[in-house]
Parts: C-alpha cells; structure tokens; sequence
C-alpha cells in the first residue's frame, strides 16, 4: 500500500535529518523538502484512486509474532477522506517550516518528530487491529508532545507540554478500557471482529462512553479543552498547523470509527454530541473573543470549529436512529466536510499568524497594527482564511455549515418526531450564533493586526515572508477558494465515507446533496461574473473624464491623531464580552484617575479566563493530589523497596497456592 | 556420582547464603558470591542429566569460570575504582540477616512437601535449596543500601533461578544456557558501569541518593 510507504519514508527522511548538522542549505532544508514532496504525490495518488478505494481492503503488513496485535492496516472511504487534509497539510506545513526557523534554529529532531508524528497519524488512519491502533496512536500523542516543547527553554511551553502529557495519557488510558473491552466482548482485536459482533443496547453506551472520552480528549471539545489552548501557541506556527488542522481530527476520526461498529445508532448520543458541540461552538468563540494573543485565540477557535463537526455528526446520529435518511447523510456529510475545511482554513490562519510572528516577533494583538501595508500577500492570504472560518459565501467554511443547517432544517421542518425537531432546531440556533461571533472575533483579528497604524514602535517595516512560505499559504486558499466555489467538485471525495456513517440505505438521497451543492455553485459563480463585470462597468463609467487623487481620510476634524487613537483588541471585544461576561469570567481592568481632564494615560484591559481550567480541573487535580499524597511513601523511589512488594507478592502467591 | 559429595556441595551453597548475609564488607560479599557460583557451577556434573557429556563440561567449566572468576574480578575492581567505602551499609543488622537466613531455609526445606515438585523435579531436594537461595537474593536487595550489594543480590537471585532450572528441568538445549550465562555477563557490566556513573554523579553508591529522579 502507498500510503504505508509514505508513513515509512516520512520517518526516514527525518531520521536523515537528525544526522544533518544544518550546515548548509541542504542539510537545512531536505528533510523538509522530502517530507513535502512526498506529501504532495501521494496526494495526488490519493485523489486519483479515491473512487476506487473499497470498503473492507485489508492487508496484513507483517506477520510478527507479538500477541493479539496483528499488524492489520487496511483502508475504506472514511480512512481515506481524512487522508486528503493530512496529506495536504503535511505538504504546505513542510514547506512553509524550513524558512519559518531561519532566524532561531529548531533542533535536529525537530523533523524527526514531524515526520514521526505524520507518520503516526497516517497509521492510525490506516490501522484495522486495537493493538496496532493504540501504538501508532501513542506515537502520535509522543512525538506532537515533543514538536510543542520545542522551545525547551520556555517555561510557559514546558508547562504547556507537561498538560498535554497528561491529558493525552488520560485518553489513551479510556482508550485502552474502551478497547479491552470491545476485546472482551468480540474475542478479538481485530476490526473486523468488532464490527460483526452484536453489543446490546446498554452496552454500546458504555462504549460510546468511553469512546467519547477518549477521543474527545484528543478532539479537544468543551469540557476536554484544556489542554489545546496552551499547547496550540506554544509549538511553532506550522506545528501548531498540522496540530490543530489534523491532528485533533484523529479524534474525531477515532469517535467516528467506533460508531460505525457500534450501529445502530442511539438516539441520545446524537443528542448529546449535539449538546457539546453547541457548547464547545459558543462558548469557544466566546473564549476567542477575549483572548489578546493571536495563536491561542485561534487555538480557541479550535475547539469551536470541533464544536461545529459535533453539531454535524450528532444531527447525522439523531437523524439515522430516527430513520430519516436524509438528515443522516447531510448532517454526517457536513460534519465530514467541515473536518476537512476547518484543516485548510486553520492551517492557513496559523500559518499567517506564524508568518506574522516571524517578521515582528510578537503574537500580542495589541502590539501589531497596519501590517497589510508590509505584508500584503499574508494579509490577503489571513482574509481569505478568516472569511472562511466564519463560514461566508464563497469560502469553503460556508458549504459545510450549510449542509449541517440543511440537515438542521430538514430535521426542524419536515420531521415526525418532536425529538428530531428540537435537535434540529439546536443545532441551527448554535450554529446561527457560533457564525455570528466567529464574524465579530475574525473582524477584530484582521481589523487590529493588519489594518490602522503599528501600535508600538518597536515594530518597524518588516517586509513579507519568504516565497515558500507565501506559496504553502496559497495553496490552502486556493484550496478554500475552490471548495467553497466549486463544491460539486468534492462530492465524489464526500458521499461515500458520509455512506460509511450513514449506512448504505442512504445512497438513495445523494441526489438531494448533489442538487443542492450544484444549485449553491451556480449561484456563487454566476454572482461572481456578474458582480465583476458591474463593478467593472461602473468604475469605467465612473472614471470617464475624471483624475484619480489620493487623500487622507477625513479624521473627524482632529488634525494631529495617533496610533493610541485606535481600537484595541480589548476595546474592540468589549461589547461583546460584557454582553456575556457570566459564561466567560472575563476581568476588566480600568486605570484612571476619574478627572474630567485626566492626568494620566487611562487604559482599559479585559481578558477572559479560562475557567474550566482555573475553577475545575485545577481543584480538582489538587484535591487528587492531596488524597494522594498520603500513598506517596508506598511509591518513594527506593528501588530495593520495590523488590520488597515483588517479593511479598511472590510469598502470598505461594502461601495462597500451597497453604490454603 | 558420589551421593555425599553432592549432598556436602549442596550444603555449601546454602552456607554461602548465610556468609553473604552476615558479611559486613563488599569483598566478603563477592567473595562469598564467587564461591556459590563455582560450586553450583558444578551442580550438572553431578546430577543425573540426559544431556550429552561435551555439552555439560562445556557449561560447568564456562560458569565457573564466568561466575567464579570473570564476575567476581569484575566487581572487585569497580570497587576499587570508585574508592568505596567497604562497608555494606545495611538496613537490617547482620545476626538479623542470618536469622532471616535460617528462617527461610527452613522454610524452604518445609515447603518442599507442600509444594508437589517431587512429581516433576529430577533433584527435589535442589528445588528447596533454590528457594532458599532466592529468598536470600531478594533479601540482600531489599536490606542493603549499597549498590554494589545490590547487583551481588541480583547474582544471588540468578543462582537460584539456574538451581531451579536444573533441578526441575535438567537438560535445556545448550543454545539457551550460554544465552542466559552471556546475559548475566552483560548485565553485570552495564551494572558496573552504572555504578561508575552513579559514583561520579553523586560521590556515593548508596542508593539512597537514587531516590528522585532529578537532582
């Protein structure tokens, strides 16, 4: 199978790597330069078979010895689709990395654990045995913790690494009971095995469960967030790329997996991942919306955008336990489909905002300002993932919400029961809202960083990125652009892993996603022409017989304003945080001496706390520690201590055995 | 063979077990641990084996002169090297240890009869002898806070364990008993060397600095 090569050859072009002393460009940059090429053709393999790929092609790799884990791997449509965003953003993310260090080094490990991490991903896509899935999960979850620390000697991004640690650990722990189980009721670890076996109803909750908690941890929706905001800004910006564009949707991969052995489907699961993803939506933005650094605010936009998959797949869970087709393949093909835009337009605005950092050294919103004048091509690049992100005409973000609300409605409207409609109805209000603030928090990210004047001194005139770096944030425009114009083009890569969720008596409404999505197309396309020729007409007319002048913009009659003048990013947001300062726990922070004439510089300063970590997890996890604490001198560290407990078990063992 | 003479030699195993808990210096320690390995060195010589003659000289003039001489000499200089003091450092005071010594022979010897090993064992008799070896094994890791004593345990554990096999099993294909005899070998040079770096690390082989994982 290619895609195995791929996975082999990623890794060996970053164990190459750590022989290299980055000496000279091409020891600096080959690495990256296979990795990405590499990435690049097997995409378009990839792209070129998809419709040839079949549900049940499995191969057994290597027949190696070690119990229950056969190193099954295999591929169906639902493996493959989430191939495509891997496989594009490993391609532009190393691209854009090589020239992204130029200034600070990374370590010679640093491709290493790329390409391990790529390579990680890939085969847990691929894996078809429990075993086999869980080891190449955990070098996943190892080698993105040792990408976040890479700059080891940054306290903040240490700490950052240590939750993410642990927090990975805790999923994979439900994720070995949640397996161990499916083993226990199959007699097997095969995927196979666990597919064809009944579960009864009780359960297959109990597997959803657990499923849910062990992927959602990696998928990062409210409540298992935590982890993803600290560790997000801490990687450098192409890692946190592949982290959040891909990475994450391992999770979602992984939950969506599970389902489909663990058919039919429960109504209330659709109900409650319906519920988490309005959460993790709403109050993800809302989180975004306070937050001045621009790497966690999109990290934050993260877990809104899991939140918005979730609304997807719980519309599509309620809509085929209730029998309703139709809102199963929209709501599972939008869910899909928004995996794959929210990894081109998130890899595309942490590529920005990388790109930003690297050329002013600062990732404080409030310290940039005006830098669509020194950086014009990663500005226009950052519009075009911004406008996506909140989900706008033309721009891929759109189609995928629009089918999620295409199922919402359907579901709301022409239901026959009173439950389909109340989830349908949520999913639309949630998703109503997470558009509208995710509008607002893009329209300040964009507004403060690029448009005005700097805002501090320090930042001079930086100039724009280098060419391979511009190029990768092309590519996942372009990418954006093409989806969200042309989305019939994309069907062909959509119905069928939708299928795989949606079971095959679905095949028989594909028609309605395929009118819908052309109607969409020719509409967008045709406002396009049209709106490009009146405007072209009208500027003709309008330039008949005139001079073209420039001039300042008219400043209200102030003749002498200044960069302090203008928004902040806590002013800006402040409407909006005050409007729901109770679900964000924001601080404000006013500094003024309350005189008509003041006389000193007031500022004001609003920022919104992460209070699921500061008031839940934090107590929680002292009060475990406290309990804890007490067992320490059973776990001391004397070695010899713990050859006692073997041999006092080894003593109760025989005493059990021959005495008793 | 010669009934008593095996008998004598079994005996002189067990007396080594109890000259190691009661040694209060490192040297006597290996010393009493060089003699145990030479003499159950010979263990199949005497004990009734299917295995071919070539293959039994070849494996007890191997281990004697691996685990009486090679190791022994081997530890002898790390402790040398290091400067350390000779002391054995105990936790458990030594008339204590040799109590416990007897103790777990006896009960050693008592378990022989609940323990149905006489179905099975070629030599039963050598199977008590080999728990008893192992309780003082896992004892000297247990009471003593010093690392070179720790790494003689650990030897001390090995020579049960290949009491055991040969008392219960007899014969094992030659390829695994080199195996096991150039593994032992290993590990007590990576231990050695461990010892070094420990010593330089922190001025001590007590394990007692080995407690936390940082500094």
């Amino acid at each position: 199978m290619p895609y195995i090569v791929y996975a082999v050859v990623v890794v060996l072009a970053g164990v190459i790597g750590l022989g290299f002393r980055g000496e000279n460009r091409a020891q600096k940059y080959l690495p990256a330069a296979v990795i990405s090429l590499c990435s690049f053709l097997t995409l378009i393999y990839l792209l070129w078979t998809f419709r040839w790929i079949e549900p049940d092609t499995v191969v057994r790799l290597i027949n190696w010895q070690l119990p229950f884990a056969g190193m099954v791997a295999g591929i169906d449509p639902l493996s493959a689709f989430f191939l495509i965003p891997l496989l594009i953003l490993a391609a532009c993310c190393s691209l854009y990395g090589p020239r992204y260090f130029s200034g600070h080094p990374a370590g010679r490990s640093h491709w290493f654990f790329f390409g391990l991490l790529l390579s990680g991903m890939v085969m847990v896509l691929l894996a078809r045995n429990g075993v086999l899935f869980i080891l190449a999960w955990e070098i996943m979850s190892l080698s993105s913790f040792f990408l976040v620390i890479t700059d080891k000697k940054n306290p903040p991004a240490m700490r950052a690494g240590w939750i993410y640690f642990v927090t990975a650990h805790i999923g994979t722990a439900f994720l070995l009971a949640l397996f161990f189980l499916f083993a226990a009721l199959s007699g097997s670890f095969d995927f196979v095995a666990w597919k064809g076996a009944q579960y009864g109803g009780g359960t297959a909750d109990v597997l959803f469960i657990f499923a849910l908690v062990a992927f959602g941890l990696k998928a990062g929706f409210i409540p298992f967030h935590v982890w993803l905001p600290l560790a997000h800004p801490s990687a450098p910006s192409h890692v946190s790329a592949l982290m959040s564009g891909i990475m994450i949707k391992m999770g979602i991969y992984g939950l969506l997996r599970i389902l489909t052995f663990i058919v039919p489907y429960h109504a209330w699961w659709g109900a409650l991942l319906i519920a988490l993803g309005g959460v993790s939506g709403v109050l993800g933005v809302l989180f975004a919306i306070g937050q001045h650094d621009i790497k966690r605010l999109l990290a934050y936009h993260s877990v809104e955008n899991i939140g918005i998959i979730l609304l997807g797949i719980g519309i599509g869970i309620t809509g085929a336990a209730y029998g309703s087709n139709v809102i199963a393949l929209f709501g599972f093909a939008g869910g899909l489909l928004h995996v794959l835009n929210h990894a081109l337009f998130k890899g595309l605005l942490f590529l920005g905002a990388g790109a930003v950092i690297r050329q002013t050294g600062s990732g404080e919103i409030d310290n940039l300002g005006g830098l669509i004048k020194t950086m014009p091509r990663t500005a226009l690049f950052f519009l075009v993932g911004s406008v996506a992100i909140c989900g706008l005409p033309f721009f891929n973000g759109f189609i995928s919400e629009l089918l999620i609300y295409a199922a919402g409605i359907t579901g709301a409207v022409h239901a026959s029961s009173p439950a389909l409609s109340i989830a349908g109805v949520a999913g639309i209000v949630s998703l109503a809202l997470i558009g509208g603030l995710a509008a607002a928090c893009f329209t300040k990210v964009f507004g403060i960083v690029f448009l005005g004047e700097p805002r501090t001194k320090t930042i001079g005139a930086p100039g724009d990125v280098p060419a391979p770096m511009v190029w990768a944030m092309a590519l996942l425009a372009a990418f954006c652009i093409i989806i969200g114009m042309g989305s019939p083009f994309i069907l062909p890569f959509l119905i069928r892993p939708a299928l795989v969720l949606a079971g095959p008596a679905a095949e028989a409404v594909t028609d309605s996603i395929t009118s819908l999505t052309m109607t969409v197309s020719v509409m967008l396309c045709s406002f396009v022409i049209t709106a490009a020729l009146v405007a072209g007409l009208v500027k003709v007319f309008l330039r008949k017989g005139r001079t073209v002048t420039r001039a300042a913009t008219w400043d209200c009659g102030y003749s002498r304003p200044e960069p302090s003048m203008q928004y902040t990013a806590s002013s800006f947001a402040a409407p909006i945080v005050d409007h729901f300062k109770i679900p964000l726990a924001a601080h404000k922070k006013i500094l003024s001496d309350g005189k008509l004439f003041p006389g000193i510089a007031w500022s004001f300063h609003s920022e919104a706390e992460d209070w699921f970590l500061t008031r839940l997890y934090s107590p929680a996890l002292e009060l475990f520690d406290r309990l804890f604490a007490s067992l320490r001198w059973f776990q001391n560290g004397k070695a010899g201590q713990y050859v006692l407990y073997i041999a006092i078990t080894l003593f109760c063992l025989i005493v059990w055995k021959f005495f008793l | 063979m010669n009934f008593d003479f095996l008998v004598w030699l079994s005996l002189a195993i067990v007396v080594c077990n109890l000259y190691m808990l009661a040694a209060s210096r490192l040297t006597t320690m290996i010393r009493g641990v060089a003699i145990q390995g030479f003499l159950l060195s010979m263990l199949p010589l005497l004990l009734p084996s299917p295995a071919d003659p070539f293959h039994t000289t070849l494996l007890v003039v191997l281990g004697m002169a691996i685990k009486g001489i090679v190791i022994p000499r081997y530890l002898f200089r790390a402790i040398r090297d290091v400067r350390v003091v000779r002391e054995v450092d105990p936790s458990v005071g030594y008339s204590l240890s040799a109590a416990y010594g007897f103790i777990t022979s006896a009960f050693a010897f008592y378990i022989l009869r609940k323990i149905p090993f006489s179905s099975v064992a070629v030599s039963p008799f050598h199977a008590s002898i080999a728990i008893a070896t192992a309780f003082v094994g896992i004892f000297l890791i247990v009471a003593r806070r010093n690392v070179v004593s720790q790494i003689i345990g650990y030897l001390v554990f090995e020579n049960s364990a290949f009491i055991l096999a040969i008392s219960i099993a007899a014969f094992q294909p030659l390829l695994v008993e080199m195996g096991v005899l150039l593994d032992m070998l290993v590990g007590v040079f990576i231990m050695v060397m461990a010892v070094h770096h420990i010593h330089t690390q922190h001025k001590t082989i007590s394990i007692q600095s080995l407690e936390r994982l940082t500094r």
